[in-house]
This record gives C-alpha cells, sequence and structure tokens, in this order.
C-alpha cells in the first residue's frame, strides 16, 4: 500500500469508518505527519462523523415473552405455584383465576339484577292490591276507617316513594282542588280531579271516597294525602340514600362495596402487572 | 432461542433498532411499529436464527420494513420527505455544529441516511452492513465514502458562509 496525493482521500475514509489494518492505519499516520493539509482534512471528515446518542425505547415490557421463563424459575417459587405436590400437579393458571373471578361476578350481577327485577314486580302487584283494598274498606264500621286508611297509606310508602319529582309535584299541585272539594263536601267534582292524577296508588285512594261520604273519612283522607306528601320529600331529599345500595332486602353501604371492589381491581392489576414482570 | 434469550435481544438492541429507525424515518410512532415488527418476527423465527447474528437479524428486519413504510409514505406525499435541501447558513449558527450534521444526514436519501447511521452509530463493518442492506460490500464502501464527501461539502459551505 502507498499513500500519494491521489489515493489518500480514500484512505482517510477507510480510516474515519476503521476499515484498516493496523498497518495499513499506521501507513496512513506516517502519510499524515509529513503532510499536514491532508492532516487537516482527515480533521473535516472526522467532524463529519456523527457521535452515537442514547435513544431509549420505552416501551420494552411490550415486547417482553414469556412462554418458557417458568421452566428457569426459583425452584421455590415453582413449588408454590404448584397446586398439589402430588406428581400430576399443575401450574396454577392465572387466566384460569381470571376467568373464576369473572365468571363470579357476572353470577352475582345477575342474582342482583334478577332480584332487583323481582322486588319491582312485588311493588306493581302490592299497589294493585292496595288499589283493591278501598273498595273493601268503606264496607267497615266508621271506627275503623281511620285505621284502615292508614295502613293503605304505609303500603303506598314504598311506590309513592319509587316516583319521580315530576309526578310527585303533580302529586302536590293536585291535592288543593281535591281537598277543597273534599271540605265543600261536593262529591261530583273528586272522580273528575282523580281521573287527572298520574300516580296509581293516589287515583286508588281517591276512587274509595264517594263511596264514604262522612266528614271523618274525608278527614283520613286528607291526613294520608298529607303523610304520603311528607315522606316523598323525606326520601327525595336525604343524600345519605345515594350511598346505599339495595341488595334484596338488604342496604348494603356504598361506599364500601366501592372500596371492596377498588382493592379487588387493585389486586387484580398487580398480578397481572408480576406476570408481565 | 429461548424466551430468556430473546427477552434479553429486547434489552440488548431494541433502543438501538429504535434509534436507528426513529433516526431515519423521524416519525417516532412508526419507528414503534417498525421495532414491535421487528421483535415480532424474532419471536416467530427464535429456532431458526442464529444467536450470534440476533442483531443483525433485528436491524435487518427493521430496515426493510422501514423501507416499505418509506414507500408508502411516498404513495400518499406529494412532496419527498427525504428531497435534498439547502440549508438556510445564516440561521444556522456556528456552535450547534452537531445539529447541522444531523440535519445534512437527514437529508442525504435513505440508502446513505442508513448507511451513516449504522456506521456510525452501530458501529457496523462495510460487510455487516451489506449483509443487512442486501449491498455488496463494495456497494457499500463506494455510498458511504460518497455521503461522507457530500456532508463534507456541505458543511465546508457553510463554514464559508458563516465566516
Amino acid at each position: 500500500m502507498e499513500l500519494n496525493q491521489n489515493n489518500y482521500e480514500n484512505y482517510l475514509l477507510l480510516y474515519i469508518d476503521n476499515e484498516l489494518t493496523a498497518s495499513e492505519r499506521a501507513a496512513v499516520e506516517l502519510f499524515l505527519a509529513s503532510n499536514p493539509k491532508q492532516a487537516d482534512e482527515l480533521k473535516v471528515l472526522q467532524g463529519v462523523k456523527i457521535n452515537p446518542e442514547h435513544i431509549e425505547y420505552t416501551d420494552k415490557t411490550s415486547l417482553y415473552r414469556f412462554e418458557e421463563m417458568n421452566a428457569t424459575l426459583d425452584p421455590a417459587f415453582k413449588k408454590s405455584l404448584y397446586k398439589n405436590s402430588s406428581n400430576n400437579a399443575k401450574l396454577i393458571d392465572i387466566k384460569k383465576i381470571y376467568w373464576a373471578t369473572g365468571s363470579i361476578a357476572a353470577i352475582a350481577l345477575g342474582i342482583f339484577f334478577g332480584i332487583k327485577t323481582l322486588s319491582i314486580q312485588t311493588d306493581i302487584l302490592q299497589e294493585q292490591i292496595v288499589a283493591s283494598i278501598p273498595q273493601s274498606t268503606t264496607k267497615l264500621p266508621e271506627s275503623n276507617t281511620n285505621q284502615t286508611i292508614n295502613t293503605i297509606s304505609i303500603e303506598t310508602k314504598s311506590s309513592i316513594v319509587k316516583s319521580n319529582i315530576q309526578s310527585t309535584s303533580e302529586l302536590s299541585n293536585k291535592n288543593l282542588p281535591i281537598n277543597t272539594s273534599i271540605a265543600r263536601n261536593d262529591p261530583a267534582l273528586i272522580p273528575v280531579d282523580a281521573v287527572n292524577v298520574e300516580n296509581k296508588e293516589k287515583e286508588s285512594i281517591i276512587a274509595s271516597t264517594p263511596s264514604s261520604n262522612t266528614p271523618l273519612a274525608n278527614n283520613s283522607i286528607i291526613e294520608v294525602e298529607q303523610k304520603n306528601e311528607k315522606e316523598v320529600f323525606e326520601e327525595i331529599n336525604t343524600e345519605d340514600n345515594d350511598r346505599i345500595i339495595h341488595i334484596s332486602n338488604f342496604e348494603v353501604d356504598g361506599d364500601k362495596f366501592r372500596g371492596i371492589t377498588r382493592r379487588l381491581g387493585a389486586i387484580l392489576k398487580r398480578n397481572k402487572s408480576e406476570k408481565n414482570k | 432461542m429461548t424466551d430468556i434469550a430473546y427477552n434479553n435481544a429486547v434489552d440488548q438492541y431494541a433502543d438501538g433498532v429504535y434509534r436507528f429507525i426513529v433516526k431515519n424515518i423521524h416519525q417516532e410512532e412508526d419507528a414503534r411499529d417498525i421495532v414491535q415488527t421487528a421483535f415480532e418476527k424474532l419471536w416467530v423465527n427464535r429456532d431458526t436464527v442464529d444467536p450470534l447474528k440476533i442483531k443483525s437479524y433485528l436491524f435487518t428486519i427493521a430496515y426493510h420494513q422501514m423501507i416499505d413504510h418509506i414507500r408508502k409514505v411516498k404513495k400518499y406525499t406529494t412532496t419527498d420527505i427525504y428531497e435534498t435541501t439547502t440549508i438556510d447558513p445564516v440561521y444556522q449558527p456556528q456552535h450547534e455544529l452537531r445539529q447541522t450534521i444531523l440535519k445534512a444526514i437527514h437529508e442525504l436519501n435513505p440508502t446513505q441516511k442508513s448507511l451513516i447511521l449504522l456506521k456510525d452509530y452501530e458501529g457496523y463493518n462495510y460487510q455487516e452492513i451489506g449483509e443487512i442492506m442486501n449491498l455488496s460490500e463494495s456497494q457499500v464502501k463506494v455510498y458511504i465514502h460518497r455521503a461522507r464527501l457530500q456532508l463534507k461539502e456541505k458543511l465546508s459551505h457553510l463554514q464559508k458562509a458563516s465566516a
């Protein structure tokens, strides 16, 4: 190898790319020692090279694979993963645990909504029963009327609570003409108002009023309406009810229930991240 | 190749492959996709890949994926993102020499850029670069030398302009 003014550039390029042997590198350095202009040119070419910079691929966890990793796990740890110590022991499959948890949750939800639907149907049945009660109460003695209608108010309470605010406001608005009509002892007006009332319980109670025209009965109806109205406002304005979750006949504290679900979620997430590791 | 060896390869080479691609195409999300594909292929072919050539296998797959990506991008863009443009020397301060070089490299054609990056960043020799890019050793040598001289011209032009 002999460097001269015609071929030196090629050797300089090979020099900066580390593509020369030790003897060739020595020959280039010897040439540059006696040719300062070419030595400056080498510096320029070295300036063209870029120094590596560190750029990290941040999502390495998405690239990892763990197919055979369990084969090399610590024996003590591996043993703890086995269900049985017998020969046919199998590794606990985390996916199976997830599926089991998921199916249990699905069954629980199914039961919850099933019971909820049944309880709603029971309420509807109660409403129908209540609607039929007033007719029978008209046959009772005068002294018992007050007590009977009070019983009706207890039975209808739950269904009235479920009615929305709009219907209750309509209910309260309708109270005035009904009460005034009763006060005037004008039974002809009462059924007309009763038809306009949307609430079924209200309708059923009012429907019973024409048959019992006694002042005592009218007074007791007014009391019933006042009680019902009072109950409605109490239920709606109580903020604590928002936190209560009804499961069948049980009332569960919503905050505690959410806390349990959050912890369960955290445990599942931790298992997943451990699996990924 | 076991999954342990594969995961070691992820630790050792994911950064380098990603850097090589992102420096070429300057699109992080696309670069991630290319890296993901390269490692997926390594996993699928783990039994046939030579354990001593895992790195070059990854770079080869990533490089060809990148070429496909560039072709697709070219189809949908009216201007060539790698079209050579002149650097305006007025707005390039002297102390930002490194940025200037990087910009000058970015303006090289895709083949030259890949050659320079594989050489300077990864330290591959001409033969290995040829294997990755499916070129002969002499082609690699000629293309790299041409790219270096091109960069030198641009830099000397800038230095003269700023002086």
